[in-house]
């Protein structure tokens, strides 16, 4: 009989224990779920914040004042169409 | 001999023994109910506070929650190219709360020290407001600054999260692109006119936290996402609009002009790669700007075209048939009197004139005959079929049609006066719209700042078509001539073959009626290559300084000349021969 009402107790405590060991991880992962929510916004503006700094030094009034400072000469980046193969021009008289 | 326990103290010991186990097992009965009656005690407790909590406890439950905003981002504005135009940042507010100081006397001081404020500013900035719980000490700070806020952690002074919209590309574009408000909305230019597709929405964020403030866990339903607006891409180039707005800067400096437009359009499309207004406005810097240096003038004002409206005229009497190629068009030696009694008079006393000559030299007498030949009924039909007096499809806030007089109200003066430019009023938008229209081959387009896409075109497009392809190239190969031997030779290039018209037209006198004297707007309108023209320029040049020169192939050619053999370099297109080089390329 007290054997029994030992296991019962027993079991129980062990249940109980379980259960709370169980929320201390929700709550664990509940606190870095928000930690992350957090850390995610604090990226998007760090992101926000770096596009606006790049795109205040890559303007081309900014570029060209830069190429000018160091002698370089720019060249379209696409090539011209080439000329037609077959072509005579002959000089005017 | 073992000692026999008496039978007497073995039924005792029984007696006890089954006495001892009933009473154990009815104190273990009843502790078990007491125990299940107090754990059933604590359920129904939990199952209180959860959904019926006392009135007392709310508060203070409260103020274990905190709530954080996420912000929406406004959509970015890009160039073609993908350059940010406009963005949304998150910036720092510094402020104080006069209550929460603890020692009002070293406060200001301890700021000015810590973050390098001057201390008698921040001073003068609390007392100003000391009733409130908000007083503003810098409205954008940096990180660097915000980041020793947190270090510090000075009772009373705190940071604020706000958004704040950004113009990296600074004064460029700044009348098209416009700004927004406080609240974030558009307030002019494209900000506004795509207002309904920028704006974000704004998110939340709801946890419990504890007595330190670290966050515990989120309600199942405390997680709203934000939603960022959407990126709008544009036609705009910043890159030639660079090459606009530097050359709108030198040509008035150097004609002394207190405001200029030009325009850069692809004809083939519509599309406007660069909308140049001067003086220039910076969104980013407007401070108390009064409204007429932010007005985007290449769509709001208008002026009489002069000169540049002959190329208009021309392409319609030629494709009406009112005039052909080589007819000689006599041109009374300068001076002409209509048949209702008009006395007109041309720069240069020219004779007999041909046709196409008429144009190439401007000559206002050969198109005020060939005006009276259309008749006012033929001219107002080929001034709105060119798309002027009405508004176009570019969508830019404020933009107005042009005037153009109704039919009824048109005189017999207007046979001579439409065909020269005047008697109508134009904004420089529907200028380029209209040579546009002459060098794609006599079709119309809209003018656009959205980019085309071409997978988006049909397989068969259907445009309206203006003038015969036969009288645009007429028309294109004349204006050629114009700039090689006409009145725009210094729009003449070495490197594209462009052609263009010009312009000096005379401006309205408001107060006395007439013209004014010594005021004029030279204006130039130019397309490249003639053989394909990828790019049509327009300039606008008001009251230039007439000492230094007024004409429109003096002022406005030489400026759209450099802007578009800028641009057409940059787009990698190929310059044509030279005649000087030799000679014969062949397999």
């Amino acid at each position: 009989m007290y054997g029994k009402v030992l296991v019962l107790i027993a079991f129980t405590t062990v249940i109980a224990m379980l259960l709370l060991a169980m929320r201390q991880q929700r709550v664990e992962a509940m606190h870095e779920m928000v930690s992350l929510h957090r850390q995610i916004n604090s990226n998007r503006q760090m992101i926000w914040e770096w596009q606006s700094r790049i795109a205040d030094t890559t303007n081309p009034v900014t570029l060209r004042q830069a190429l000018k400072r160091t002698g370089l000469e720019l060249e379209p980046a696409s090539k011209p169409k080439p000329f037609p193969v077959m072509m005579v021009r002959v000089p005017h008289e | 001999m073992s000692r026999r326990k008496p039978a007497t103290l073995l039924l005792n010991r029984s007696i006890v023994a089954a006495t001892g186990s009933r009473r154990v097992i009815v104190v273990g009965q009843i502790f078990a109910v007491l125990l299940t009656l107090a754990m059933l005690g604590v359920l129904w407790r939990v199952g209180s506070l959860q959904y019926r909590p006392n009135e007392q406890i709310v508060p203070l439950t409260n103020s274990q929650r905190s709530q954080t905003a996420l912000h929406g981002r406004r959509g970015n504005l890009l160039d073609r190219t993908g350059r940010i135009i406009a963005t949304t940042r998150v910036a720092h507010r510094l402020f104080v709360d006069p209550l929460l100081i603890q020692d009002p006397n070293t406060f200001s001081e301890q700021v000015g020290y810590r973050l390098n404020y001057d201390p008698a500013s921040v001073e003068r900035k609390i007392a100003d407001r000391q009733h409130t719980r908000y007083v503003v000490i810098d409205q954008q700070i940096s990180d660097e600054r915000v980041d020793l806020v947190r270090m510090f952690k000075l009772a009373g002074l705190a940071t604020e999260p706000y958004l704040v919209r950004d113009y990296p590309q600074g004064q460029l574009a700044g009348h098209v692109i416009g700004f927004v408000g406080r609240d974030g909305g558009g307030l002019e230019g494209l900000e506004l006119t795509l207002n309904d597709q920028l704006p974000g929405t704004g998110g939340s964020l709801r946890y419990w936290r504890d007595a330190k403030r670290r966050p515990l866990w989120v309600h199942q339903t405390g997680y709203k996402p934000p939603t960022d607006g959407r990126a709008v891409r544009l036609s705009l180039d910043m890159t030639i609009q660079s090459f606009a707005e530097q050359q709108l800067a030198d040509t008035c400096e150097k004609f002394a002009a207190p405001s200029a437009q030009m325009i850069v359009m692809d004809p083939d499309t519509g599309e406007i790669l660069a909308m140049a207004n001067y003086p220039p406005f910076n969104p980013a810097r407007r401070g108390n700007d009064p409204a007429h240096l932010r007005r985007n003038r290449c769509v709001t004002d208008t002026f009489e075209p002069g000169s540049t409206f002959k190329a208009f005229i021309w392409a319609a009497a030629t494709d009406g048939g009112f005039a052909q190629l080589g007819e000689k068009i006599d041109c009374h030696k300068g001076l002409y009197v209509t048949t209702k009694g008009r006395r007109l008079r041309d720069a240069h006393a020219f004779d007999l004139l041909d046709w196409e000559y008429v144009l190439i030299k401007s000559s206002n007498i050969g198109m005020a005959i060939i005006g009276q030949r259309m008749g006012n009924a033929q001219l107002y039909r080929a001034v709105k079929m060119f798309g002027f007096g009405a508004i176009t499809a570019s969508r830019l806030p404020g933009e107005v049609g042009g005037i153009v007089h109704k039919l009824s109200k048109w005189t017999h003066y207007s046979e001579s006066s439409i065909p020269m430019g005047q008697e109508v009023a134009v904004t420089p938008l529907q200028l380029a719209r209209g040579f546009c229209i002459i060098a794609n081959g006599g079709r119309m387009i809209s003018p656009t700042m959205l980019p085309v896409d071409p997978n988006e075109l049909r397989e068969t497009p259907i445009y309206e078509r203006i003038i015969s392809p036969d009288a645009a190239y007429q028309t294109k190969q004349v204006l050629r001539r114009v700039v090689t031997e006409g009145t725009g030779r210094k729009a003449n290039s070495d490197q594209f073959a462009i052609f263009g018209k010009t312009g000096t037209a005379q401006i309205a006198d408001r107060v006395n009626g007439g013209y004014a004297e010594d005021k004029y707007t030279s204006v130039f309108v130019c397309g490249a290559p003639v053989d394909d023209p990828q790019l049509v320029v327009a300039v606008v040049v008001h009251e230039p300084d007439k000492k230094k020169g007024y004409y429109g192939g003096t002022v406005a050619a030489p400026a759209a000349k450099n802007v578009i053999v800028q641009s057409l370099t940059y787009l990698g297109v190929a310059p044509m021969l030279n005649d000087d080089q030799p000679v014969l390329v062949c397999r």
